[in-house]
């Protein structure tokens, strides 16, 4: 075959890509040999093989745009090898060789085999799915049933608790309230006890000492009592708020 | 050649060869200068040439030589972006195949 045969050739099997695409490929070929020169003409076209070979290559490129496989081919010490062909796409091969790519068929046809698989097997899961739904409700009536003689001790002694955590807190600022309340006229009859003993050394310095302390010290507490619980009873009052919520909340979501 | 050249590391060499020449190479000239390297068929490189051209790494133009139009394929700035890139991460693999080898006896 001669270099005019093999353009010849080559334009007639490109003759069914876009014009643009056959021109830059024969312009590249003819280009090739030109810069070649006439002697080596014989060991290019030996080495180019098959005009049909240079088309398959050409056009697999081509079709390659579209796909996103561009990293299936690699470079042997042999050539190019490309895993549509099976075979190496790019080494010197004996004339007259064409290649088929019968892997692209093959692949479309497994390709629609696996979507016909796909789809019942698809509407098989939603079924699936809403029945699944169902069984599960089931199940956790019956675990609330089944929880019913442990859930309803454990229940009401998380309320004791709590009511008691908060009776004693209630408590406990209730008696510094009284405490208070109780230590101002203590502290002033202390006081007035050591006004009467005044003459008496010590005594009535001391008493009168000991009752401005306590005095002060009931103040302090009654004003501890009264702030502790302006801060403390709107945070329980919240905290019982938002705990008698939950419930409600939980039901509106599932709901 | 034992070791294989994937498609990135030959589209790395191409752009490489392309833009040492400031008027940019042709084919046949490209083709020998990628033999230097790895053993490449007459066929390797059109693909890839023309894949480059699409991707807006490579520009062509036609001048004149010994009474005819010659193509010239000449590296665009994308096509030098993407060479970096290609340099960057070779030396990254290189480094890291060396490194292996180091101390082999």
């Amino acid at each position: 075959m001669s270099r005019f045969d093999f353009m010849k050739t080559l334009e007639s099997l490109l003759s069914d890509i876009p014009v643009e695409e056959r021109n830059e490929a024969l312009k590249y070929y003819n280009d090739y040999f030109d810069d070649a020169g006439v002697n080596n003409e014989d060991s290019i076209l030996n080495e180019l093989g098959s005009p049909d070979r240079i088309a398959a290559i050409i056009k697999a490129d081509l079709h390659e745009e579209g796909g996103s496989n561009n990293d299936r081919g690699y470079f042997t010490e042999k050539g190019y090898k490309d895993t549509v062909f099976e075979e190496q796409k790019f080494e010197v091969i004996k004339p007259n060789e064409v290649i088929i790519p019968e892997d692209n068929s093959e692949q479309s046809r497994t390709n629609t085999e696996h979507n016909y698989n796909k789809a019942p097997r698809d509407s098989g899961n939603s079924s699936r799915g809403t029945t699944s739904n169902n069984n599960r409700l089931a199940l956790i009536i019956l675990l609330c049933i089944f929880a019913i003689p442990v859930g309803i001790p454990l229940v009401f002694s998380f309320l004791g608790i709590f009511f008691s955590i908060i009776v004693g807190v209630f408590a406990l600022l209730f008696a510094f309230g009284i405490a208070g309340i109780v230590m101002v006229p203590v502290g002033i009859a202390l006081i007035f006890i050591g006004l009467v003993n005044i003459g008496v050394p010590f005594i009535g310095i001391a008493h009168c000492g000991v009752g401005l302390i306590v005095v002060g010290l009931g103040i302090l507490f009654v004003m501890l009592s009264v702030w502790l619980s302006k801060t403390i009873f709107p945070a329980i009052i919240k905290g019982i708020v938002s705990i008698c919520r939950i419930p409600f909340k939980n039901r509106s979501v599932a709901v | 050649m034992v070791f294989n050249t994937g498609s990135a590391l030959l589209d790395a060499i191409v752009l490489a060869i392309v833009s040492k020449e400031p008027e940019g190479t042709y084919g046949y000239n490209l083709t020998q200068e990628v033999r230097k390297a790895i053993e490449v068929s007459e066929s390797t490189l059109y693909p890839v040439l023309r894949r480059l051209q699409k991707d807006g790494c490579l520009e062509t133009y036609d001048m004149e030589f010994a009474g005819r139009n010659r193509r010239y394929y000449k590296i665009t700035d994308t096509g030098r972006a993407q060479l970096r890139l290609y340099m960057d991460e070779w030396v990254i693999y290189y480094k890291k195949i060396n490194n292996i080898f180091e101390g082999v006896k």
